[in-house]
């Protein structure tokens, strides 16, 4: 131990030089390298910013050129009144319309309780969320043409937007008893689908 | 290393003088009494400069020995035996390898030397010791003075110098490789002239008796000398057959070694001095104990450069960090101003939107995501549209049961491989006038697929009338007709084009 004690005498200015030099400098470095990092996530920070503005911009001037359709679009929905509370006396007199112009032989349907939709996409909707009472038909129908005809006059004659999930169409053996008299009907089809509405989760 | 220390021992004196910016400064005598001893302990007190200790002494031996070629302890223990057997009772004493023989076993041939008369150096060495002087080596007058002889071309050189208080040195380089010396007193009668005429010659005798110096081989003798001490030799000096003579000048040898001292003399010991403070050779005389405080002093000036050499770095470091930092700094300034800038503008074009049935932001997401929504229910007229063409092209075919499938009405987890703008059909039906021909009915219903296939649907048969894949199973009824129809199953995607 004294001859460590005496060989550490000789070394020791020598020790103390590198431990003053690792530590200050190792300070120099850790406060410098805080200084430079800062510095590069404010740089960061600062090229997400401007490019979230190039983008802001971009969808602005976008939007501005656009603005004009938007503004037809928004008018005829709210005239449809797929925006805001849905209006189930509307499906109703368009469908019994329908009724009265005997495009198919005969249809029955349901409308289901409202429910919040959760569309196969992700969809980004805004300050608005997305409803939909479902609604199944049951036909009889002459041929295809006549189920055809049916959803484009509900998409064009009946306020409220229909979203047609599909169909499944039978071809009917002549024995089965049928619900409507007169000509005899050679299909059976069952759709399903909704009636979609967009409530604005800000308005009273 | 600025400053040395340099000590010069010799049978008559005992010097030390300070090297310092390539000169020597005047020496300081310490006779080998108390007084001495107790003035060199004072002398030692006043310089922490490396001490390096050349000895000139008669008591020098040299012996040449060829040695099974061995490494690391092996080595170091066959050294050690060596040591053992020729200076017991010395611890000056060093192994230098000469070289490895080319031929046979390839042993190393080694000269082992010593100081053998320990007590000279000891009495000096231990008030060294007491005060931890950082003492670099222990060495001797032949054991430096090979620099001197390098640019001599020939093989057996022997080279005479005059050290004022030793006496003439005579060592002896084969190949320029040291292999033995001899010193030589001069008395004060004499001068080294006098004495180098007798004491080559008896050298070469010695040398060919040892058979160092070939028959017939010429023996160079090189003498460091000053220009009046050169004329006299030149006089004396008669050249036989095998032993010729040059002359060194000291001063230009000085000269040649960088040394800035003037030599007034052909004494050469202040020419060894610089030798030794300019150019130590890696062994010499001392041991680990010896220099142990050497060791310590060097680690000392290596943990200063360190520690220099650290700040250094870091400061460096830290410079180009502040300066990479500040550019990102000016960088993300101008940044910031344009991002400033573009936000300003599209605050003014979202703020010229003329007034609206509701804030334009809504009304674009009510219009974006009911155009999306739509797109994953496109009306059955034009899903259909094609299939409903193909089928007239095809009145052999008679649909059963057909159902759709729109991206809406499938759950997330159904829609894996489909997109959810694409439609699925399903249709059920039978090929009539089977008895056709089971060959020409197949081609029939695939003919029917080519068609779908050409109006962008995608097709995957799923029942045929006759399995003709590997993995199915036919069975021979199946091939009559009967007039009975073949039923078929097949699956059709559809998808808006954009």
């Amino acid at each position: 131990m004294n001859k460590l004690a005496t060989d550490l005498h000789y070394i020791k200015w020598g020790l103390l030089a590198l431990l003053l030099a690792l530590g200050i400098g190792g300070a120099f470095l850790l406060l410098s390298q805080s200084f430079l990092d800062s510095a590069q996530q404010a740089h960061h920070a600062a090229e997400t910013g401007l490019r979230k503005a190039q983008h802001d911009l971009s969808t602005a001037t976008s939007d501005q050129q656009n603005m004009a359709d938007y503004t037809q679009e928004y008018a005829m929905l709210l005239n449809r009144n797929v925006i805001g509370k849905e209006q189930r006396l509307d499906w109703i007199d368009g469908l019994e319309r329908l009724r009265q112009r005997n495009i198919v032989l005969g249809f029955k349907y349901v409308i289901s309780p409202q429910q919040p939709y959760q569309p196969p996409e992700a969809v980004d909707s805004g300050n608005f969320s997305l409803n939909r009472s479902d609604m199944t038909l049951s036909f009889e129908l002459l041929h295809t043409g006549q189920l055809v005809r049916f959803f484009k006059e509900l998409r064009t004659r009946v306020k409220g937007w229909y979203m047609l999930d599909g169909c499944s169409i039978e071809r009917l053996d002549n024995t089965e008893p049928r619900a409507s008299a007169g000509l005899t009907p050679q299909l059976r089809a069952e759709c399903t689908g909704g009636w979609l509405t967009l409530q604005n989760r800000n308005a009273p | 290393m600025k400053n040395r220390v340099l000590l010069f021992l010799s049978a008559n004196q005992f010097q030390a003088r300070i090297w310092r910016d390539g000169g020597l400064d005047r020496a300081q005598t310490f006779p080998d009494n108390q007084e001495g001893r107790e003035q060199f302990g004072a002398f030692l007190r006043t310089t922490r400069s490396p001490v390096f200790l050349l000895t000139d002494l008669i008591e020098e031996d040299f012996r040449h020995e060829t040695v099974l070629h061995l490494r690391g302890r092996e080595r170091a223990e066959q050294v050690q035996r060596k040591f053992e057997q020729f200076y017991r009772n010395t611890p000056f004493r060093q192994a230098a390898l000469h070289q490895r023989q080319s031929e046979g076993r390839h042993d190393d041939e080694m000269l082992f030397s010593a100081l053998t008369n320990p007590a000279l150096v000891q009495t000096w060495l231990d008030i060294m010791l007491q005060q931890h002087v950082p003492l670099a080596g222990i060495y001797s007058a032949p054991g430096i003075s090979k620099p001197l002889v390098e640019h001599i071309h020939a093989d057996h050189v022997l080279l005479l110098s005059w050290e004022k208080g030793a006496g003439l040195r005579q060592t002896y380089f084969n190949e320029k490789r040291l292999y033995l010396s001899r010193l030589t007193p001069v008395g004060e009668d004499q001068s080294f002239c006098d004495v180098i005429a007798t004491e080559a010659v008896r050298t070469q005798q010695y040398l060919k008796s040892l058979s160092l110096l070939p028959l017939g081989q010429t023996l160079q003798v090189h003498i460091i000398c000053n220009v009046e001490d050169r004329r006299e030799l030149q006089s004396k000096l008669l050249e036989a057959g095998d032993i010729s003579y040059a002359y060194l000048d000291i001063q230009k040898l000085g000269e040649e070694i960088g040394s800035k001292d003037v030599y007034p003399d052909s004494d050469a010991t202040g020419l060894l001095l610089h030798l030794l403070a300019t150019k130590p050779p890696a062994s010499h005389y001392a041991n680990a104990e010896h220099i142990h405080y050497f060791n310590l002093w060097r680690s000392n000036k290596r943990l200063l450069w360190l520690s220099v050499a650290t700040a250094t770095a870091a400061i460096m470091l830290s410079l180009l960090n502040l300066w990479q930092g500040s550019s990102f700094n000016n960088e993300r300034t101008k940044l910031d101003h344009q991002a400033q800038k573009l936000t300003q503008r599209t605050r003014e074009i979202i703020q010229a939107f003329p007034a609206q049935l509701a804030p334009a932001a809504d009304m674009k997401s009510v219009v974006t995501s009911l155009r999306k929504l739509d797109s994953f229910s496109p009306p059955p007229e034009e899903v259909w549209a094609g299939l409903g063409a193909t089928l007239q092209e095809f009145p052999r075919l008679r649909i059963d049961h057909l159902s759709w499938q729109t991206g809406s009405g499938r759950a997330a987890k159904q829609n894996a491989g489909f997109s959810p703008t694409a439609s699925v059909i399903r249709i059920n039906g039978q090929l009539e006038d089977w008895d056709d021909g089971y060959r020409n009915s197949l081609n029939y219903l695939d003919r029917f697929q080519q068609a779908l296939q050409q109006r962008h649907y995608r097709v995957v048969a799923s029942k045929l009338p006759l399995d003709i894949s590997s993995s199915g199973s036919i069975a021979d009824n199946a091939l009559e007709g009967d007039g009975n129809p073949a039923n078929f199953s097949l699956r059709l995607i559809w998808e808006q084009t954009p």
